[in-house]
């Protein structure tokens, strides 16, 4: 430009006219420059904005890549928080078999591609067993089974792990596969490989194990899970032993409710039994004070009236003529009622006496006997006297003596008065059903020992008429009796009752209407 | 009032072009003075002391006149506005805030509505404290300016007045708004682009790092100069200027930062500017080249406010003028052209005006205009 500027300086122009050029020429100079500082800036200025651009792009590229790892990361969490929310909401040990099915769901909502899926529960103290529920991603069954650990090869790795807390990763192909099917089917516990396998064995199978408290959560997949789904499994997998511990929580607190209930039921009829026995001794107390009472009476009674007969004798022998026909029946007849109220008076007088013998508290002392020859000594009695009194009464009696009971403290004399009852009630139940019976009607009265673990077992049974229900209740209360009026005084079941009792043991019945009556005596031996 | 602009290259050409400007019965009675360093500012200022005229007076690092842009040189916008209407007020302090809130009081105590026009030299001074000292005191006074210049040799820079004259101080002209309609738009044309970035260590406008890297890499590696950078010259702050970072202050005004000089030692990028450590900041979209039509656009939307003013008065970065190159002359030129009256202005180190839509504040790579009109 300065060259240019010479140049128009020397033109052979007028002032004006070079003053015109060289303005021109400024304005040229100028506009010149302002392109070529456009040209060069537009260049500048292109690279610059792609530069900022680009590492823009890279920058926003990070922020997304963040953005996503976040969103994924909520979406894990909410997933969790599903599993979490069900887990809580359990109250039976039913519903921990909602909860594998919802882990598995949440896996595929997750689209973590997995083909099986299984619980391993570890039993530590139970042998090391394991037990293994497989199933599909859409919850279907496959197998479960449970094997000591030491089995198979591969349950014994499960175990280690387990026991180490460490995760365990495996790569099956198809033999591996079909192998460890065939294994399982040796074992037993699955009945075919082919119901394992459902589909074809897939040729490719990644195993994940991972562990939590109880045992390990198993995701088998085609390819390996990266370590993003090995974390949601890792939780996943806590989560489930959450559930788990709340399921044997729950197994515990309903093994305690039934122990609670039995104790109850337990309290009830000890409640019941101590009523009963209440009654009783209140009844005891009750008839021990009136036939104390009465004997007095009763006693007075008898003598007056034997009194009177002697008196009447002596009228008699003082008479020489009956000159008095009249005078004499009177007399017979006076003397024929004080017959009847001597008997009775005996009569009221043996009621009174049993009755008594009843509040007595046993003055007996135990001594070592031999049950099974008490038993039979009191079985031979027992018939023998019925027969004397009843020549047409006729059982057959059979024993089953347990030999290895060998003798057992007991009052012997008491022990005896109840066996002796509980015969005779049977001989009575036999001999009455015979009477109301046209067939043929064997009568039989079985009595029979048994040694139990700490008492002995001494049985009465009968094939009499049995006892009806609604009196079942009663029959061990004093005076209760269903023999007609004077025959017997009811008091010998509740003699019998107290008298077992006060030894410890226990005294039962089953009966069977018409059919016949068990009584059970149970005793322990100290 | 009436306004005449002179301008020359050495006190005597000053001189006879104002015995020609006043042949007439233009008489003045301000005289704004922007010069190079390198005018002889004493001969004058008591050139003009002598006949009575207040001068209000900056150096520059580059002058404008109508729609011409000079550098070396003296422009001077004579004014015959009523003494009664303005006064000038001059400080010299090392404490900014203090000298600009005591300036504040004065012009405040002088016209009970007052708009200053202020200029501050020095090289090291924390501009916004310039904004803050007169905003604290009274946050409604209309405040435009901006920085002295010194030709890029970042030696000192000097105001002065009638009997003043320093490099650490302040000159104020008040102008009772009552009596002279004052208005003022500052607009830059620069726009962000990209994604945040972390002003990661800095003091006061010297930048050390951005995210962790060092500021000079930073820009090199966007702006991808092979030129060496290892120049402490006025070619590189040439090639930066043109990509201010826009900065996001607490009061929500986005403002511009212009890079004037690199050093070397450090890999520092000084700013025309502060930026504090920590800002966020994003880098600029080079404006295309209707820049200048879009500033003159904005530019008259102050016919609104003033449709027939007397005098145009221009505060524009220098690193404007860096990033415009030779187009800067037409920027003046259009802008003239909005009003077509006199208009005088000079490249500063940092502009003080009011964005659209903004709070008033300092800027760079900025035009601050300012529009006057004296009501008859």
């Amino acid at each position: 430009m300065e060259s240019l500027k010479q140049i128009i300086l020397s033109l052979p122009l007028s002032i004006e006219e070079k003053d015109r050029l060289l303005k021109e020429l400024k304005i040229v100079q100028k506009t010149l420059d302002s392109a070529e500082f456009r040209y060069k800036r537009t260049l500048m200025d292109k690279e610059a904005i792609t530069n900022i651009l680009n590492t823009s792009i890279v920058e926003i590229e990070k922020q997304k890549a963040v953005i996503n790892k976040q969103k994924k990361e909520a979406l894990h969490r909410a997933s969790i928080d599903r599993v979490r929310a069900e887990i809580s909401s359990m109250r039976t040990t039913n519903d921990l078999e909602k909860i594998t099915p919802l882990i598995w769901e949440e896996l595929t909502i997750l689209n973590i591609p997995f083909i099986r899926s299984g619980i391993v529960l570890v039993h530590e103290e139970d042998d090391h067993k394991v037990e293994i529920y497989l199933s599909t991603p859409d919850g279907k069954a496959i197998a479960s089974f449970k094997i000591p650990a030491f089995k198979t090869e591969f349950t014994q790795k499960i175990f280690n792990h387990w026991a180490s807390n460490q995760i365990l990763l495996d790569h099956w192909d198809e033999k591996s596969f079909l192998a460890w099917a065939e294994r399982l089917v040796e074992l037993g516990v699955i009945r075919s490989a082919e119901e394992y396998l459902i589909h074809q064995p897939p040729q490719n199978l990644y195993l994940h194990f991972l562990p939590f408290a109880q045992g390990m959560l198993y995701i088998g997949s085609i390819g390996p899970l990266t370590t993003d789904e090995m974390n949601l499994l890792q939780s996943l997998a806590i989560a489930f032993s959450t559930a788990y511990a709340r399921y044997d929580d729950f197994n515990k607190l309903e093994a305690t409710k039934h122990q609670v209930e039995n104790t109850l039921q337990e309290l009830r009829s000890t409640q019941q039994q101590l009523i009963q026995a209440e009654k009783m001794a209140s009844l005891g107390e009750l008839t021990a004070g009136i036939a104390h009472e009465i004997q007095n009476p009763l006693n007075f009674i008898n003598n007056f009236s034997e009194v009177n007969n002697e008196l009447i004798e002596e009228i008699k022998s003082q008479q020489s003529t009956s000159k008095d026909k009249e005078q004499d029946e009177i007399l017979r007849d006076i003397f024929r009622n004080n017959e009847k109220i001597i008997f009775h008076g005996k009569r009221a007088d043996a009621i009174v006496k049993g009755m008594l013998q009843h509040s007595r508290s046993s003055s007996g002392t135990e001594e070592p006997t031999n049950i099974n020859a008490l038993c039979d000594e009191y079985l031979r009695l027992s018939y023998h006297g019925l027969r004397a009194k009843d020549k047409d009464f006729n059982a057959a009696t059979k024993t089953a003596f347990d030999e290895t009971i060998g003798k057992i403290n007991v009052v012997p004399q008491d022990i005896g008065r109840v066996i002796l009852n509980l015969i005779n009630n049977a001989f009575y139940a036999v001999s009455e059903k015979k009477k109301n019976t046209n067939g043929a009607y064997e009568p039989t009265v079985i009595v029979s020992t048994k040694k139990m673990n700490d008492k002995v077992e001494i049985k009465v049974t009968d094939n009499g008429s049995g006892i009806p229900q609604k009196i079942l209740d009663k029959i061990f209360q004093p005076f209760f009796t269903t023999k007609p009026t004077g025959d017997g005084t009811g008091l010998g079941l509740s003699l019998s009752y107290d008298i077992v009792k006060a030894h410890g043991g226990e005294i039962k019945v089953e009966t069977r209407e018409g059919e016949g009556s068990e009584f059970v005596v149970q005793l322990p031996v100290v | 009032m009436k306004a005449k602009n002179i301008y020359g290259e050495n006190v005597q050409e000053i001189k006879s072009k104002f015995a020609q400007a006043t042949a007439d019965s233009f008489s003045p009675t301000l005289a704004i003075v922007f010069c190079s360093i390198t005018q002889d500012r004493k001969a004058l200022i008591s050139f003009f002391d002598e006949k009575g005229i207040d001068v209000f007076g900056s150096t520059t690092a580059g002058e404008i006149i109508d729609d011409e842009v000079m550098e070396h040189t003296t422009v001077i916008m004579l004014l015959d506005m009523k003494k009664e209407n303005y006064k000038i007020f001059h400080e010299e302090s090392s404490d900014t805030y203090k000298l600009s809130n005591d300036l504040a009081k004065l012009a405040k105590k002088k016209f009970s509505n007052p708009s200053v026009v202020i200029i501050s030299s020095g090289l090291t001074i924390d501009a916004e404290q310039i904004i803050k000292g007169a905003k604290d005191f009274d946050e409604n006074i209309p405040l435009y300016g901006g920085l002295a210049g010194d030709d890029l040799t970042m030696k000192a820079s000097y105001v002065f007045s009638n009997q003043f004259e320093s490099s650490t101080g302040m000159i104020a002209l008040v102008l009772n708004n009552e009596k002279i309609l004052v208005h003022g738009l500052a607009t830059s044309g620069w726009d962000d682009i990209g994604i945040e970035k972390t002003i990661t260590k800095s003091t006061g406008n010297v930048v050390y790092t951005i995210d962790d890297e060092p500021a000079v890499d930073v820009f090199v590696k966007f702006f991808k100069f092979t030129d060496s950078v290892d120049n402490r010259s006025e070619i590189v702050a040439m090639n930066f200027a043109q990509y201010p970072l826009q900065l996001k202050k607490d009061n929500g005004n986005v403002v511009l930062r212009a890079p004037l000089m690199v050093d070397i030692e450090s890999r520092a990028l000084i700013f025309a500017g502060g930026i504090p450590q920590g800002s966020k900041v994003k880098f600029s979209v080079p404006p295309g080249f209707d820049l200048i039509e879009k500033t003159a656009e904005r530019v008259s939307s102050l016919k609104k406010n003033i449709s027939n003013p007397d005098a145009v008065l221009m505060f524009s970065c220098k690193a404007r003028h860096l990033a415009l190159g030779p187009m800067t002359s037409d920027e003046a030129g259009k802008i003239r052209s909005i009003w077509d009256k006199p208009l005088i202005g000079f490249f500063t180190y940092g502009e003080i005006g009011t964005a659209k839509e903004s709070v008033c504040d300092f800027h760079n790579e900025t035009c601050s205009m300012v529009v006057m009109e004296e009501k008859k």
